[in-house]
């Protein structure tokens, strides 16, 4: 599909599927597998999404370009981003009913944990070895929102760098700086590639670290911080 | 205050109107409520928190922590240790705020307190569905908007200072020794090295409890 009109109602409606009771069901399995094994953070849930449902070899829910738009959609909207980005899917596949499947059921299992182990917290808050546990844990949380904040603040301190952006003959040229020069000759640009969203998905991993020649995206501006970064 | 920095924004004029009318005394009224404040705080906190769930814990640290009392900041940063444990988002660390609420308010009562952390999560998800189902024709154009994108990647800068802020607050009731203080620092260390939250908060656990019983 190309590019998404937004304002054009048609367009847009046929984003949203067609509820049905057997789609409900499907999407109800899925997001309840995904809610539960999902651990590892918003990235793997993301991750298993695309490999699941979007493209060939999956259950075809909707393809790459949606997907990758519902992505960086929902990566703008505050709140969390898997979250959303679930409940996309499911209004993709069947309309408000099926995001409120998907959101319900894709929550549920993480929503018992917490509240099973707030009961066990609060119930037992004043016994000698759950506190010596939380003696613990609390500096380890402490060091964890430090570790986290850091790497968004790499990411968000790397969007804020220039970017050269000229176009020739109608497509938009972007060069992401800061460009190395490496010793060895000829400047190279550190980092990743400028993944867009339109275009077709390369993992960020795929590039990361390499050196790569100075990188340009024929299409737009690199967001792929933005992107996938959280 | 909460509610006085909400009213600020409409200036000192609908103030004042609005303090002299009578929907003023229902809304104080509906505001002493412990529900509708726990579902009216989650629903303003699900609709700001951009930029990654570690934005709820300034939301957090700053109404739930110092103004509204309901919590100690200890509590909240086991509370978002067992956030991390979970599989899903950290946002639903409201759902242990919720239930914290409700079980002080009912006075030890489970069942309402898990009814409390049922409304704390309706509240924080809800914008996330309404966006999604309600706007998303409308921010598919908005996000081509050259002013807002410029804008958000500010926001993102911003929500760092926002965080680490609110993190030194709360380390200063975590680090109650060199101990702690030492842990929190390897804990940063081991995070940048890739190793997962949740294996470090359960490491964390370990240790503490030994250190409390062989050491202390």
């Amino acid at each position: 599909m190309a590019e998404p009109t937004a304002d054009e109602p048609d367009v847009v409606e046929s984003y949203s599927g067609e509820p049905t009771r057997s789609k409900l069901i499907e999407i109800a399995r899925y997001f309840l597998v995904i809610g539960i094994v999902g651990f590892g953070g918003p990235l793997v849930h993301i991750a298993m999404m695309e490999d699941d449902l979007v493209g060939e070899d999956s259950r075809e829910w909707t393809d790459e370009s949606i997907f990758m738009e519902g992505l960086a959609i929902c990566n703008m909207l505050p709140g969390p981003a898997s979250t959303q980005l679930g409940i996309f899917m499911g209004w993709i596949r069947a309309g408000n009913p099926g995001a409120i499947v998907a959101g319900f059921f894709f929550m549920l299992p993480t929503f018992i944990i917490v509240v099973f182990f707030s009961w066990l917290y609060f119930a037992y808050q004043q016994v000698p070895s759950v506190e010596a546990a939380f003696y613990g844990i609390n500096p380890v949380v402490i060091g964890l929102i430090v570790g986290a904040t850091w790497s968004m603040a790499q990411s968000a301190l790397a969007e804020g760098h220039g970017h050269l952006e000229f176009s020739v003959r109608g497509d938009e040229w972007s060069i992401d700086f800061p460009a190395r020069c490496s010793a060895r000759g000829g400047c190279r640009r550190y980092g990743d590639a400028g993944v867009e969203s339109r275009t077709p998905v390369h993992r960020r991993g795929d590039h990361h670290g390499r050196h790569l020649p100075i990188d340009v995206d024929p299409r737009e501006p690199p967001k792929s911080h933005a992107l996938v970064g959280r | 205050m909460f509610r006085d920095r909400a009213l600020d924004l409409l200036g000192p004029s609908a103030k004042a109107t609005l303090e002299a009318s009578p929907i003023w005394a229902l809304l104080v009224a509906l505001w002493s409520n412990p529900w509708i404040q726990l579902f009216a705080f989650m629903v303003y906190t699900g609709s700001f928190i951009y930029g990654g769930g570690l934005v709820l814990i300034p939301f957090i640290e700053l109404y739930v922590v110092q103004e509204f009392a309901w919590m100690t900041g200890r509590e909240f940063v086991d509370g978002i240790a067992i956030g991390q444990l979970s599989p899903g988002p950290v946002v639903m660390t409201t759902a242990f705020v919720g239930y914290k609420l409700m079980l002080d308010a009912s006075g030890g009562l489970i069942w309402v307190a898990i009814l409390g952390a049922l409304v704390a999560t309706i509240g924080a998800f809800g914008p996330s569905f309404a966006f999604i189902m309600g706007f998303f024709p409308y921010f598919a154009t908005v996000r081509e908007n050259e002013i807002v994108r410029t804008a958000l990647i500010g926001v993102n800068a911003a929500v760092v200072g926002a965080i680490l802020g609110a993190t030194v607050t709360l380390a200063a009731e975590s680090f109650i020794d060199a101990f702690t203080i030492a842990l929190a620092v390897l804990t940063f260390g081991l995070f940048l090295r890739g190793i997962h939250a949740a294996y470090l908060i359960l490491g964390g656990g370990a240790i503490g409890i030994a250190w409390y019983f062989f050491v202390l």
